[in-house]
């Protein structure tokens, strides 16, 4: 599969409920792109073009 | 967080055991993220810009800009974060950048750091472009900075092959000529 086809897991910097927890990424955001709704993450819309994307990282489970 | 916690932590900051730094440093994000912490952890977190595990390097230029966003006044390790706008590491030198535009919403920035942060421009990582042309536009909007050689360079990164540098340098040069400087 094509590295830009492949589906996206959730966003590190996505938080419970929904905001964007990168705030690096919520300044460029606000001030650069003049988003109204910053703080907010929407899968379909924002990770495929959002540069401070990160796949959270797979946790092992300790036995 | 009482004085006894905060003291705890920049004590652990300064350990020899790296495992233990980064811990304090992921304690502190924690902290900081609330809103909590002070300017008794900046000089901690200067000292750690130079460890060598880019890890840590990460953390602690994140942190400090981190403290800036939360409009923590104290001293910052201004030098240091300096040299880590050409560190090896291209997280490092996108959150030093990230930093400084954050610290000129404390007061913190001149002429000279405006000028290191634009060689930032010619950056093999967009997201360092990016985070440079925003940052001098900062410069321009809480400092009234401005350059004239950093202007032409902002001209030049508007069409940037990435949207957000090229954003960010429209809004480097909006926020440029609303100073009256150009």
């Amino acid at each position: 599969m094509p590295a830009g086809t492949a589906p996206k897991v959730r966003c590190l910097w996505r938080a419970d409920d929904g905001r964007c927890a990168s705030c690096k990424a919520r300044r460029i955001k606000n001030d650069v792109l003049h988003q109204s709704d910053y703080e907010m993450c929407v899968v379909d819309r924002d990770y495929p073009g959002c540069e401070f994307y990160k796949e959270r990282p797979t946790v092992m489970n300790k036995r | 967080m009482t004085r006894e916690e905060i003291e705890e932590l920049n004590r652990l900051l300064a350990s020899p055991d790296g495992a233990e730094r980064e811990q304090a440093l992921r304690s502190l994000e924690t902290r900081l993220r609330a809103d909590e912490g002070d300017a008794s952890s900046l000089k901690p977190l200067g000292d750690l810009l130079d460890d060598s595990d880019p890890a840590i390097r990460r953390l602690a230029s994140w942190l400090i800009g981190k403290s800036a966003q939360n409009k923590i006044a104290g001293k910052y390790p201004v030098e240091l974060l300096a040299g880590r706008l050409s560190d090896t590491d291209d997280e490092v030198r996108e959150n030093s950048a990230w930093a400084f535009g954050e610290m000129a919403g404390v007061g913190i920035g001149d002429k000279f750091l405006a000028s290191s942060l634009s060689n930032l421009f010619s950056d093999d990582a967009a997201l360092v472009r990016g985070m440079a042309a925003w940052a001098v536009g900062r410069y321009a909007e809480k400092l009234g900075i401005s350059i004239p050689h950093i202007v032409e360079a902002l001209k030049g990164l508007r069409s940037d092959e990435s949207p957000m540098v090229a954003s960010s340098a429209k809004w480097a040069l909006d926020q440029i000529r609303l100073t009256g400087k150009v």
